[in-house]
């Protein structure tokens, strides 16, 4: 029979260091003392994706048609109906429509609402991506088009930020590339997405009994493993033939320190949004559900309904409990209809689309209508979360959002013409946009960069100075060392480019 | 953890002594051959689903009867079905299995494993019995040791060898101190090992 040892998260980023011929000096990733240390004093990204191709021109960058020499055939928009402010850079459209696309429900959207909040801590960065198709777009959102060997934003900040947090990396928005995996073989494994399919349910895999109607006591259900890992299994043919497989090696792991860990905190309960319903009956399971469950019940209510809403909630609650440093999420491309939305004139009740189809990517059927309720629904959710990491205390009078970056990822931007005088045209992707940035942690009322009116283009910066550089694109690489860099993470030996513009000073 | 560990192999090596006092039943095992380390090295996991429908053939149960989280979803086909390996295209867009298990994945087979014996353990002591007659009429250590062969056999295919037997049987002594109804506790504990033993969630 074998004993198994699994490796501490120390023991392997001393392995990792000693691998790659890590010396004093070299990057805090590479050491365990300082990785200690950052998890005292971490930074949390919250990945917002705007799935599908949000374009900036039709949120904080929404031109006026008076600011346009031919507003008939660009994405304009009526001077009344955008919002602006003094000293700021941004916009927001306040605007209504009889159908959404071809989707015979009109709808209203009042973004200013949420600019007006938000604005004093958001930044837009603009740059031009490398590719039109959504996958890879969305991917290299959070690679920097594979920038620090391929590594993803979310990883690197589960790898400085979470050594010590049960989940430090999790996905709630399936099937994009914003969730993809980075390549990077040598990554740690505590630092890998993990996946969230169902906010509601996921809850109930955190713990190995508590919730089953005839579950086991803990010191039982500790026997039972023990026995399991340490004298049944070591002493079958198939262990003892497939020992060294990665798959049962990755297994033997995961069953390990980050099972302890998960169920010690009791996040059977803690994570549980939904409250007790006859469909949901927690209490005769013996279940209690999250502390705060009301707070962010109350912050998104149509979380059984959306699944933004549901992801966003779920998404808070694991930055509150310190399960998590980064959380990644969005709006999916299902139809999400609510059936018990009323008024209006046309087929479908006023406002009763909460997604249309493709999210964002429903532009191609109408642009207009398909970026007002996408934005609305960005910023909406950016707003909450907002709102409850600042009444969130750190420990040490500081609050959660004060440590954290909210990025606005996209595929890509929309084509920026439209059919002479149309209130309403489908669009084609394109790969010029920017980037919307919502944290402490980035110089607020900010634009980096600049937006050609007469164009609909977005143009460069300097990444030292941040003084608008028309003419100048910004490369994907370089916004993802700017999000890298704000969030203080160690780039190190990456050769990532410098970007101090992209970080409050 | 390695005291913990001490501690165990220490606690079931005294109960093992102390139940020496028990007569040895007729073991009918087939010898461990040697097994060398595979210079491959390759196992694939088993999705929940074809996990879930061995574990309901093993224990003579329906497949819907295995596991539902708060009476209302199936554990392996909704509640948990990325996490313990499976897929859905059409609303999630997940059309493969996720190349890593996720970290929340043994804990999901447990609860299943946990749910399922459950059931079967409470079954066998309303009607025919399948698996669990045995010590539920008398908990001995033949009867503990008819079940154990009776659990490698319908769970993992295959002959049970005495290191299986001895495995099981020493859940028995380290639950002793610590559980309240042993008898449940070991049947249905005995069961998850098996279920949830990598044996029988790879290939």
């Amino acid at each position: 029979m074998t004993q198994r040892s699994q490796p501490t998260r120390r023991q392997f980023v001393q392995g990792l260091a000693a691998l790659t011929g890590a010396t004093a000096g070299t990057s805090a990733l590479l050491n365990s003392d300082a990785l200690a240390q950052s998890a005292k004093d971490p930074r949390f990204l919250i990945v917002l994706c705007a799935g599908g191709g949000g374009s900036i021109i039709d949120g904080p960058l929404a031109i006026r048609a008076s600011e346009c020499a031919t507003p008939d055939v660009l994405n304009t928009f009526p001077d009344e109906q955008v919002v602006g402010w003094d000293g700021s850079p941004f916009r927001a459209v306040d605007q209504e429509g009889a159908d959404l696309g071809p989707i015979p429900a009109s709808y209203s959207v009042t973004p200013s609402t949420y600019m007006e909040r938000l604005r004093h801590e958001m930044m837009v960065a603009t740059w031009t991506r490398t590719s039109v198709n959504h996958a890879i777009g969305q991917r290299r959102s959070i690679t920097g088009n594979e920038a620090w060997k391929g590594r993803t934003l979310q990883e690197l900040v589960a790898w400085q930020y979470g050594a010590e947090a049960p989940i430090p990396n999790v996905h709630l928005l399936p099937g994009f590339g914003f969730t993809d995996h980075g390549t990077d073989a040598t990554l740690p494994i505590w630092s890998r997405g993990q996946l969230v399919a169902n906010p509601s349910t996921w809850p109930l895999s955190l713990d190995g009994s508590k919730g089953l109607k005839n579950g086991m006591s803990p010191d039982v259900l500790a026997a039972i493993r023990s026995q399991r890992n340490e004298v049944f299994e070591p002493g079958t043919r198939f262990e003892r033939v497939f020992q060294k497989a990665p798959r049962l090696l990755e297994w033997h792991e995961i069953r390990g320190t980050p099972q302890e860990r998960i169920e010690g905190l009791d996040l059977i309960n803690k994570l549980l949004v939904r409250s007790n319903d006859p469909s949901f009956p927690i209490t005769d399971f013996g279940l209690e559900g999250s502390p705060a469950g009301q707070a962010v019940r109350d912050a998104f209510p149509n979380y059984q309904l959306d699944p933004l809403h549901a992801q966003a909630a779920l998404a808070f609650l694991l930055l509150k409990y310190r399960v998590s440093v980064t959380v990644t999420l969005g709006a999916t491309s299902d139809f999400i209809f609510d059936e018990d939305a009323t008024g209006g004139s046309n087929i479908l009740a006023h406002n009763s689309v909460l997604n249309p189809p493709l999210a964002f990517d429903s532009s191609h059927q109408g642009h207009r209508s398909a970026q007002a309720v996408g934005w609305q629904k960005v910023l909406r959710t950016a707003d909450s979360l907002m709102a409850l990491l600042k009444a969130e205390d750190f420990g040490d009078g500081t609050s959660m959002w004060d440590r954290t970056l909210i990025y606005v990822a996209s595929d890509f931007g929309r084509e920026k013409r439209r059919p002479e005088g149309a209130t309403e045209w489908g669009t084609s992707h394109h790969v010029n946009n920017g980037v919307a940035i919502l944290s402490p942690l980035v110089p607020g009322n900010t634009l980096r960069g600049g937006l050609d009116s007469d164009t609909g283009l977005t143009f460069g910066f300097d990444p030292v100075t941040g003084s608008p550089e028309p003419g100048r694109e910004m490369e994907e690489a370089e916004i993802f060392s700017g999000l890298l860099g704000a969030l203080n993470v160690d780039t190190s030996g990456s050769g990532l480019p410098g970007m101090p513009a992209m970080r409050k000073s | 953890m390695l005291h913990s560990k001490t501690l165990l192999w220490g606690l079931v090596l005294a109960l093992g002594a102390a139940c020496s006092g028990e007569s040895e039943p007729d073991v009918k095992v087939t010898p461990l051959p040697d097994a060398a380390a595979s210079r491959v090295e390759r196992v694939l996991p088993k999705s929940g689903e074809v996990w879930g429908r061995d574990l309901a053939a093993a224990l003579a149960l329906d497949e819907f009867e295995l596991c539902r989280e708060l009476g209302t979803e199936d554990c392996i086909r909704e509640a948990h079905r990325i996490t313990m390996g499976g897929m859905e295209p059409e609303r999630l867009g997940i059309d493969e299995p996720l190349e890593n298990a996720l970290v929340s994945a043994p804990i999901a087979f447990e609860r299943v494993a946990i749910s399922a014996c459950g059931v079967r353990y409470d079954r066998d002591g309303e009607g025919t019995p399948v698996l669990f007659g045995a010590v539920r009429s008398s908990d001995t250590l033949q009867a503990r040791q008819e079940v154990s062969e009776n659990l490698v056999r319908r769970l993992l295919a295959r002959q049970p060898t005495q290191v299986d037997l001895d495995a099981l049987e020493g859940l028995h002594g380290a639950l002793s101190p610590i559980s309240d109804d042993l008898v449940r506790d070991w049947s249905v504990g005995a069961c998850v090992v098996v279920a949830t033993s990598t044996e029988a969630l790879f290939y």
